[in-house]
């Protein structure tokens, strides 16, 4: 089944734009969705924590490839945050040093996210989008303008 | 709190989520996010690896990832490896 999904600015810095993917028919984005699941979980809430700090220093310092795990395929850009976490996983597109796309995540309880129906259709979601965003680059559509991606929020994606 | 003002949030929730973390965590962070630049800075200088240093601190590549990204809990017998390893430091004790 093909979704429609929107682009919206979550954090502006001078070093990252920060961006995620809004489902129709969601009033919030996916790493919001995700935010909103993980904040309060009494189990998950220090995992939790350290996620969202992590995503601040992305914000504060570039979207660094040290801050990263690959964790898609070589032709994707998927990313895994590099945290203590070795339950809660957070996906994200790793456009630049200075652009990032969060999506959404969870708790982790299988070896690889392949054998987590949820997580593999977080993964999925970005991977499909990741593939978009490309066309949409090469088209001209869109733009990379160091921190900020021109155009991208009055673009829609079929996913 | 937000660490940096400089830094524009669009959403109430990043909002409430920003505001919820202790400021003790944000102070955490500003040292292991300054071990885990100073580690960086110095495997680029000397050429060295994450594999490498994986090898020469007998921990996992995996390890490494994690020291590298900057919110790593790091215990004083951790940065002793690593200086070791290096053999330079990457903390300064103020006298």
């Amino acid at each position: 089944m093909t979704k429609t999904a929107t682009v919206k600015t979550i954090e502006q810095s001078e070093k990252v734009g920060l961006y995620s993917i809004c489902f129709d028919g969601n009033d919030l984005t996916e790493y919001e969705k995700f935010v909103q699941k993980f904040m309060n979980d009494a189990k998950l809430n220090e995992d939790f924590r350290k996620v969202f700090r992590a995503i601040n220093r992305i914000v504060a310092n570039g979207a660094l490839e040290r801050y990263f795990r690959p964790e898609g395929k070589m032709s994707d850009r998927l990313a895994a945050l590099s945290i203590d976490s070795k339950v809660l996983r957070l996906y994200c597109l790793r456009i630049s040093d200075q652009i990032l796309i969060v999506g959404n995540g969870g708790a982790k309880t299988t070896r690889t996210y392949e054998e987590d129906e949820e997580l593999s259709g977080y993964v999925m979601d970005l991977q499909k989008f990741d593939a978009l965003l490309e066309e949409e680059l090469k088209n001209g559509t869109i733009k990379i303008e160091q921190n900020v991606i021109t155009g991208i929020e009055s673009a829609s994606f079929e996913l | 709190m937000i660490p940096n003002k400089n830094i524009k949030i669009f959403s109430p929730i990043i909002q409430e989520a920003y505001d919820s973390i202790p400021p003790l965590e944000w102070e955490t962070d500003a040292i292991t996010e300054g071990i885990a630049c100073r580690l960086d800075a110095v495997m680029k200088e000397k050429g060295i690896s994450k594999k490498k240093l994986a090898e020469l601190t007998h921990r996992r590549p995996s390890d490494v990832t994690r020291w590298l990204g900057g919110g790593h809990n790091f215990t004083c017998k951790t940065i002793a490896l690593i200086q070791q390893a290096l053999g330079v430091p990457l903390i300064e004790i103020a006298k």
